[in-house]
């Protein structure tokens, strides 16, 4: 699943190590995360989603449509 | 990202492909020099399975002691382990710790077993000390390495789980069909053990890359 964590862990000047701190997880996790490698769980996207202030189909994005 | 800061050796080489080789010798050579010591050579008095074995387990003894000690001196940990940096292995101290000596423990484990009378040096009933005391110390020690884990090394532990089950019902499941049939000699214990371990091991590292955690970093 594509996401945008990069962008917004950029955008706030935070290196992977800080924002594994931020959240409690390890480096390599956001590191998988932003490499395409992980989808995180539910509780730690919404943690992600509420860190940068942003929805968390903001973050992840998904390009299922549901059928007709 | 840290980007590497040498302009001549690619990083994946000082991360990956030096640290492999160096395991690779260091176990072969250790393992075939306590072979030697002990009086007995490589695939000559002893059988392919006790050499083969001997090697897996100092492999895994090998690599527990680099975590171990790379844990415990994170600076020199960060030259040869596939780490962003120092801090990195601070970070996972509780993690790398448990799980470095539960390798080294299960490792013991094995060469212990492989080396058991009346073929290897080492009474019976010492190698049963070794080989149970080793696994069950070293699955103790594996439960707080797990607890310690966040979610994504606990959905590679899944994986890797789920992997070895899968290998183990193939290459095991295949060899006792052959010898069930009459078409090849069935897996001696020693066999069997040691591919458990090299089957884990295999699933282990098809689930890291999987991730991307092979990934020099």
């Amino acid at each position: 699943m594509e996401n945008r964590l990069k962008h917004y862990r950029e955008a706030q000047g935070w290196s992977q190590g800080e924002l594994a701190r931020r959240l409690g997880v390890s480096r390599q996790t956001i590191n998988a995360v932003e490499t395409d490698k992980y989808d995180p769980s539910l509780p730690l996207a919404l943690r992600m989603a509420r860190l940068f202030g942003v929805p968390v189909p903001e973050l992840f994005i998904d390009n299922w449509e549901p059928e007709a | 990202m840290t980007e590497d800061k040498s302009p001549t050796t690619p990083r994946w080489v000082t991360k990956l492909l030096i640290p492999a080789l160096t395991g690779a010798v260091v176990g072969f050579a250790t393992a075939a020099g306590a072979l030697h010591l002990i009086g007995l050579e490589p695939i000559g008095v002893v059988g392919k399975s006790t050499t083969i074995a001997t090697l897996v387990g100092m492999i895994y003894i090998c690599t527990g002691l680099a975590v171990s000690l790379g844990t415990a001196s994170p600076k020199v940990g960060a030259r040869f382990l596939n780490v962003e940096d120092a801090d990195e292995l601070r970070e996972q101290k509780k993690v790398l710790t448990s799980s470095g000596a539960a390798m080294v423990l299960w490792g013991i484990a094995l060469v212990g077993l492989a080396l058991a009378a009346p073929e290897g040096p080492v009474p019976q009933a010492a190698a049963l000390a070794l080989g149970a005391g080793g696994l069950v110390l070293g699955t103790l020690l594996a439960i707080p390495s797990y607890r310690h884990s966040d979610e994504l090394m606990r959905a590679v532990n899944l994986e890797a789980g789920a992997l070895a089950n899968g290998l183990v019902l193939l290459v095991v499941g295949s060899w006792a069909m052959l010898a069930h049939l009459g078409y090849a000699a069935g897996p001696a214990p020693l066999d069997l053990l040691t591919l458990f371990y090299v089957l884990g091991l295999l699933a282990s590292f098809i689930a890291t890359g999987r991730r991307g955690m092979l990934m020099p970093r």
